[in-house]
């Protein structure tokens, strides 16, 4: 009798399931990634893994051949080691599934249908991004090669053919709204991004469209920071440099992937003392974040972070809930359809550890 | 009812008209129509200033001798300034936001019959710098009623954005910096006017000392020395934001308070009015 085939097995944390200190403490750094796939492609039984890390996510995919539940248990304790997060409260956090329900997740994700900021189209670039990596580490096996395939699909046709996408609020989008809400006229704002990420770049290039002329980009990466400039018209500020200037900024956005605070509250009263009837509008972008939380309660300071602005798009993605609904269902009969092709006798009996749900904002796949 | 009552009552309704189109608007989440509140403000404003014309010529002078005449004449201010800033602004709820304060104003001054009960002609004895004084005196008390109701815009916005709330209907508010440069305008002209009107009243009470009410004077002098520190503070960037506009709507409710102390000490005081061309106690924020 021939070796059933490796299953497919999800553990991860979300937004939906920890808070953002706990998403914070579980970010991972370029090194750790690297450190968890070495780990990963040594792990026993673990034949393909690809590991999906946001600012709001955490997720391994692996297909194992051992039990789910023992795959599990690897896959958080690796998780642990590497993050030095303990596994106890890192297990209390976290979700597992197997099989299609981890198929069906899969899908949801890469739709944007699980991020904080619903129908949000970032998330199947990452998810892509992904994808390569594990490819470039040889832990791409043939299903999961087939599965994150069809995944890309499924999302594409989401976005094309769904509601979910019809007056989507990007990030960058919300912070112009609200900068717009304190400014009126942004063209006269003098604006600030500090790090030159993939989201710090969306939001920049937001408010270059919307007319800001002063806009200038410091980051630790000369190269891809002079990029944005370009793309921005904006200038370049060394990274050395940008605290002495930080009182000059009308709209400071801050992307970067330090692991700690960047801008302490002394540095923003600081700021507004010297500019104090002029408002100061601080976009932390960042996980783990980059300005000190308590900065916000000084007067006319206005500070939001990753998780305000998706709730705000939330919350002008709510008219469209029925629009999520129906490509919850959509998506789900495509995780069906493909998972009849690949496993249907093949699926490991559902694990103990899949008893910790999956969070509540993607519900019941049942 | 009078011609010149129903006429100014007709104006307080046509500004509700303007508030409650503003208001149906936002719980539709949709922007005000800015012409349709702006042309109704107008119509409004033109019936309310021919009623208030008609009451001037009855009474035979600025038409401010009871509460009535006087919260008529303050909603008038409100609405004037709007019509001369507005367009300035181009800010579209400055009229939705004065029109409601100008009904408001209106129609609480027509919902008790007796503050029109007495009607004081020649109120000003044939004075015209006293009439001169009370006029730009409750022209001032309008351009801070605005201020005060702008500054609640300011809060409300302030409040918003601090709290990350993000009320659909209230995303056509003007911004932080609008309010703000709005505000500082509306303090320095109101204080401007106020000071002016002041000006002429001290003049007035150097020449006719008895004809003052020591607990008005008080009361404006006050008034008047509160703003002006809450200006300085202003133009020297120490008071802002959030405080000025808490301070811009508590000092609005002292200035009406003021204006009920006036009203009182009036009643207990006033004396007959003097005879044409010369000085009388005047009840006006100003009038000392």
């Amino acid at each position: 009798m021939p070796e059933p085939p490796p299953a497919i097995v999800l553990v991860g944390v979300n937004h939906a399931s920890a808070s953002l200190a706990v998403r914070e403490a579980l970010s991972l750094s370029a090194g750790q990634l690297e450190d968890l796939y070495d780990r990963l492609a040594r792990t026993e039984g673990v034949v393909g893994a690809v590991v999906l890390g946001t600012c709001n996510r955490v997720e391994i995919y692996a297909t194992v051949t051992t039990s789910a539940d023992t795959a599990m248990t690897q896959l958080e304790s690796l998780l642990s080691v590497v993050t030095t997060y303990p596994v106890e409260p890192l297990r209390e956090v976290s979700y597992g599934a197997t099989g299609l329900d981890a198929l069906r997740h899969l899908y949801r994700v890469a739709a944007g249908l699980d991020s904080q900021m619903v129908g949000e189209t970032e998330i199947l670039g990452q998810v892509k991004a992904s994808y390569r990596q594990a490819e470039e580490r040889k832990l791409l096996n043939k299903p999961l090669h087939r599965v994150f395939q069809k995944t890309f699909q499924a999302a594409k046709w989401a976005r094309t053919h769904t509601g979910i996408c019809e007056g989507q609020v990007s990030i960058g989008n919300v912070a112009v709204e609200l900068a717009q809400r304190i400014f009126g006229d942004l063209a006269p704002s003098k604006t600030l991004v500090i790090g030159s990420g993939e989201v710090g770049r969306d939001v920049a290039k937001a408010f270059a469209s919307r007319g800001v002329r002063a806009m200038a980009i410091a980051g630790r990466t000369e190269d891809r920071a002079r990029a944005l400039a370009e793309e921005t018209g904006g200038r370049i500020v060394p990274f050395a440099e940008w605290p002495q200037t930080l009182p000059d900024w009308d709209i400071v956005i801050c992307a970067t992937s330090a692991q700690h605070v960047l801008i302490g509250k002394d540095a923003v009263a600081a700021a507004i003392r010297r500019r104090p009837a002029r408002p100061l509008f601080l976009i932390d972008l960042a996980v783990p974040r980059d300005i000190e939380a308590g900065s916000g309660d000084l007067q006319n300071v206005y500070l939001y972070n990753f998780a305000d602005l998706a709730a705000i798009a939330n919350e002008n993605l709510r008219h469209r809930q029925a629009a999520v609904e129906a490509c919850h269902h959509a998506l789900d009969e495509r995780a069906r359809s493909l998972w009849h092709t690949i496993g249907p006798a093949r699926e490991a009996p559902r694990p103990a550890a899949a008893a910790r749900p999956l969070p509540g904002s993607i519900g019941s796949y049942n | 009812m009078e011609p010149d009552r129903l006429l100014m009552v007709i104006g307080a309704l046509v500004y509700t008209c303007a508030a409650a189109l503003t208001l149906a608007s936002l719980a539709r989440r949709q922007p005000p129509p800015h012409q349709v509140v702006f042309g109704l403000v107008l119509i409004g404003f033109g019936i309310q200033s021919t009623g208030l014309h008609l009451r001037g010529v009855s009474v035979g002078g600025c038409p401010i001798g009871n509460t009535f005449e006087v919260l008529q004449f303050i909603s008038w201010s409100v609405i004037l300034v709007y019509v001369f800033t507005g367009a300035v602004y181009r800010v579209t709820i400055l009229g939705a936001v004065s029109a409601t304060l100008a009904a408001v104003l209106a129609l609480t001054s027509a919902a008790v019959p007796a503050w029109d009960a007495t009607r004081r002609t020649n109120l000003f004895g044939g004075n015209v710098w006293v009439e001169i004084h009370a006029a730009l005196a409750f022209l001032s008390y309008g351009i801070f009623g605005l201020l005060a109701a702008t500054s609640v815009l300011f809060l409300l916005q302030n409040y918003s954005l601090k709290k990350k709330l993000w009320p659909s209907r209230l995303r056509f508010l003007p911004s932080v910096v609008q309010l703000e440069a709005i505000n500082l305008r509306l303090l320095a002209v109101g204080f401007a006017v106020f000071t002016t009107a002041l000006c002429i009243a001290f003049i007035h009470v150097f020449a006719h000392p008895a004809a003052v009410f020591p607990t008005k004077l008080l009361s404006t002098v006050l008034l008047w020395i509160a703003y002006g520190i809450v200006l300085v503070l202003r133009m020297r960037q120490s008071l802002f934001g959030r405080r000025l506009a808490w301070v811009n709507a508590v000092l609005f409710l002292f200035a009406l308070v003021t204006l009920w102390s006036v009203e009182a000490s009036r009643k207990d005081n006033s004396p007959e009015p003097p005879p044409a061309a010369q000085a009388a106690p005047v009840r006006s924020p100003g009038d000392s």
